[in-house]
């Protein structure tokens, strides 16, 4: 992953307010899609950890 | 193929299924099917395919009736042979229907069509026993009661 | 790492480049001018450039656009790099019948020397070289103009490409993708995708709990209702006994037949239960019944059924050369033989049969039971009825002789006695699973338990699948904004560094011009540009820019790529080529341009002061073979006309 990528995931991680395992496995998936490497499972687990607001 | 019962026919016998104060009732499901089978053979008529329930209820004779199995396939002959107008000298159509409706490899005897038969010779027992009997209370007023279906033994060959 | 372009050799290929090897020299020069006529096949070159490098399948009507005639069949083109001093050659085999291509790649000093087929690069170089990637180092020279057009997006596009910026947006697309499956896998159920729409949901599974509980709580009450008077009719029972007993004349009595009454019951119990068991015989049940099994049997044995010849007899006599009468068997006989055996049961049909047989005979001499147990039966609960009659009217008497409590406690056991099947009939129709009992007496999930119960699965089912459906699309959305902003944001980044990089080149480049690019948007942006006043920088410059850019943006590669550019200087004017060719070929480790003649003029001087050049002339002569020149001086002065017609030469 190249330098520029990762500093603005990390910085735009870092403010989103979502966990840490979250901003993880979204970094890491990032870096598998810059070499085509990842599956739809791939994405949908870590949408599934995505933490939204709960339904009013 | 296996043994289905008439419909409404559960609900019809339901007290002398279960009763929770010690008197006589019925052992199985197949009790009450057997005795709309004797009726129903005996008038020799098919019920239509809709008076009959869509899933088995057992799938060969319990243990009580397993020795009758022989003289049930032979009412069954009997009654087909009956119904299809079939001379008593037809040699060649009577073992034919022998063998449409036996199947030898089978525990009950017959063949799915000879179950498939049975069940609708039930169909017909039924109608008759629950047009003659309001729903039974107990065993033995409904043995009492089927007993009179039946023509008084003093009478000869005559059918219900 | 260095790729170099070392050479390439073309055979069969259209524009008159049969048999034809361009070798640049391992180490290669520095920059190499080809000066070839339009309609050679510069173009050509360009797209088998980018095939060699990136892998690319063809597709057919571009592989048949490489043929040269309709007599020639296959074609080859080998390209020849040095990747970190390794030799490799690419080679793309042309099959113009088909319109496929297959690559074959060898590399000289490895143990297997030899060709393999596939594209076989290191790995790192091959995901980096994509076809849109080899259009940023192997382009002709409009891409530079591009750069430089406010109106385009050339040079973000460039960016998202290097940096791979475009997979994120591939990612986004995907993500939509599984949303709409989800979504669509769960409308089966329910069309839900809105919040308001899941409340609903909620709002109907809540109604359906509170109803099931309703329903329940009016089960416990008639269950409890229905203990309560059958134990109220027992205890009635039991005073009205104690009430008899408390007379000394009726105490005798009443125990005599309470000891009768249980006696019956007992005996129409046992006699019950052995009839059934009897009946299960249908022998035992009617004479008719054995009149009919005796008949079945006479009829089986006058017509000899089952016949003792069967079908196994037939098919072994069939097999015999001569009959039991002595007769032959042939064919013929064998055939028929076989075809009428159909007509006999088998010995295992003959068993059961026969089972039925004896079966049925057995019974000829039965006698039927049932008559006897009937009446039996039928005795004995006319004798209960009469005890129960002798049981009321001993109550009678009493109330008669002025029992008031007695009157009173058989009216209330009787009225209680009414009662019960009442809530019995309602319990059913509140608990029955039976469908048929349901229909009768009319429920539905409103006033039945177990459809109610269905009923609550069912909207909880549904409600689940849709929440999972809303809350997913929702985090998808979130996802997506993140990944949005992610790409965003390094887009920045890197758009910040490259124009700090490229400005750093121009320094070195312009070093008398304040020329300096600003801004990076879609395009390059130069100061000059925010204000308004683009006069202020020449169009060579304005190229000498987007070059800047362009090895700006490859510095960060892995790899340091050759850069193969046609007519780099194309339609501009003399000074401006000039300019262009002092500034930019300083730019790149190695440069290869295509030109033609008249490109020439201007842009080939700067280079006559500069080492490291070859000057190579490629044209077809007037036999029309394939010819190639380095002489400079033949360069310099080679002439030909755009469509590519026959040189004139000098000093050939």
């Amino acid at each position: 992953m190249n330098e520029e990528l990762n500093k603005a995931s990390k910085e735009v991680l870092a403010d989103s307010g979502q966990t840490h395992e979250f901003q993880r496995r979204l970094h890491k998936l990032l870096e598998l899609v810059t070499t085509s490497n990842y599956t739809d499972a791939d994405v949908r687990e870590v949408i599934e950890l995505t933490d939204v607001a709960e339904e009013d | 193929m296996a043994f289905q019962l008439p419909r409404e026919s559960r609900d019809y016998f339901k007290l002398l299924v279960k009763r929770s104060d010690g008197g006589a009732r019925f052992d199985t499901l197949f009790d009450q099917y057997y005795f709309c089978l004797m009726i129903g053979l005996s008038k020799k008529e098919l019920s239509a395919e809709s008076d009959v329930e869509s899933d088995k209820f057992v799938d060969g004779y319990p243990s009580d009736y397993q020795s009758h199995a022989d003289v049930i396939a032979g009412l069954l002959i009997n009654a087909e042979l009956f119904r299809k107008g079939i001379e008593k000298n037809d040699r060649s159509s009577i073992e034919k229907e022998m063998l449409r409706l036996l199947d030898q490899n089978s525990p009950t005897r017959l063949s799915e069509e000879g179950i498939r038969l049975l069940n609708l010779y039930a169909g017909t027992g039924f109608r008759v026993i629950r047009e003659a009997i309001t729903p039974p209370q107990n065993l033995e007023e409904f043995l009492v009661l089927y007993h009179r279906l039946w023509p008084k033994e003093e009478a000869n060959s005559a059918t219900v | 790492m260095n790729v170099k372009l070392i050479g390439w050799r073309y055979k069969n290929i259209r524009g008159g480049l049969n048999d034809v090897e361009v070798t640049l020299g391992n180490p290669p020069s520095r920059w190499t001018l080809i000066q070839m006529p339009n309609g050679m096949g510069k173009t050509t070159t360009m797209h088998l450039f980018r095939a060699a490098f990136s892998g690319e399948q063809l597709a057919p009507e571009d592989v048949r656009a490489f043929r040269p005639s309709d007599k020639v069949c296959t074609g080859e083109f080998e390209l020849i790099i040095s990747i970190a001093e390794q030799v490799y050659r690419i080679t793309l085999q042309l099959n113009y019948d088909t319109g496929t291509v297959a690559y074959h790649t060898a590399r000289a000093k490895t143990q297997s020397g030899g060709k393999q087929l596939g594209h076989v690069l290191p790995q790192e170089l091959k995901s980096l070289l994509t076809t849109q990637f080899t259009r940023l180092f192997i382009f002709d020279g409009e891409l530079a103009r591009q750069i430089r057009d406010l109106n385009r997006e050339n040079a973000a596009d460039a960016i998202k490409t290097l940096y791979r910026l475009d997979r994120l947006s591939e990612l986004r697309a995907r993500i939509e993708r599984l949303v709409i499956e989800e979504q669509q896998r769960s409308s089966g159920t329910t069309r839900t995708q809105t919040s308001q729409g899941l409340k609903a949901l909620r709002t109907r599974l809540d109604t359906a709990k509170a109803r099931l509980s309703e329903l329940k709580k009016r089960q416990r009450t008639l269950e409890a209702t229905l203990r309560e008077s059958r134990s109220r009719v027992a205890e009635f029972d039991a005073a009205i006994r104690d009430h008899m007993q408390q007379d000394n004349d009726f105490r005798s009595r009443v125990n005599d037949l309470e000891i009768r009454r249980t006696a019956i019951d007992k005996e129409l119990v046992d006699i019950s239960k052995s009839t059934l068991s009897e009946l299960r015989n249908p022998a035992a049940i009617h004479p008719l019944i054995i009149n009919e099994l005796s008949e079945l049997g006479h009829k089986m044995q006058r017509l000899k059924l089952p016949k003792t010849m069967s079908l196994e007899f037939f098919h072994e006599l069939a097999e015999q050369a001569s009959c039991i009468c002595g007769r032959g068997i042939g064919p013929q006989e064998k055939e028929i033989i076989r075809t009428n055996a159909k007509n006999y049961l088998s010995e295992d049909q003959i068993g059961v049969v026969n089972a039925i047989k004896s079966a049925v005979r057995q019974y000829e001499q039965a006698t039927t039971s049932f008559g006897v147990h009937a009446q039996e039966l039928s005795d004995r609960i006319a004798q209960r009825h009469k005890l129960n009659g002798d049981w009321d009217r001993l109550q009678a008497e009493r109330v008669a002789a002025g029992d008031v409590e007695l009157e009173r406690l058989k009216n209330e056991k009787s009225e209680l006695e009414d009662e019960i099947p009442e809530i019995e009939d309602q319990l059913e129709a509140l608990t029955s699973t039976d469908t048929a009992v349901q229909q009768r007496h009319g429920v539905n999930e409103k006033s039945n338990i177990p459809l109610c119960n269905a009923e609550v699965r069912e909207r909880q089912k549904a409600l689940a699948e849709a929440t999972g459906t809303v809350m997913f699309s929702k985090k998808a959305t979130l996802g997506r904004e993140l990944i949005e902003n992610i790409e965003r944001r390094a887009l920045e980044l890197i758009k910040e560094r490259l124009k700090d990089a490229t400005n750093a080149k121009l320094r070195t480049l312009i070093p008398t011009e304040h020329i300096r690019v600003a801004r990076i948007s879609g395009a390059l942006e130069l100061e000059s540009d925010l204000l308004g006043s683009k006069q202020q920088v020449s169009e060579g410059q304005s190229l000498a820019i987007a070059y800047a850019f362009l090895t700006s943006l490859f510095e960060q590669a892995p790899y340091r790529l050759p850069f193969i550019v046609d007519s780099p200087a194309g339609s501009l004017d003399l000074r401006v080529r000039r300019e262009v060719s002092e500034l930019i070929p300083n730019l790149f480790d190695q440069m290869i341009m295509f030109v033609i003649s008249s490109e020439r003029e201007g842009f080939a001087e700067p280079f006559y002061a500069r080492k490291d050049v070859i000057y190579r002339t490629i044209w077809r002569d007037e036999f029309d073979t394939t010819k190639i020149s380095d002489e400079l001086a033949f360069f310099q002065q080679f002439h030909s006309d755009d469509n590519g017609g026959k040189a004139a030469k000098a000093g050939k």
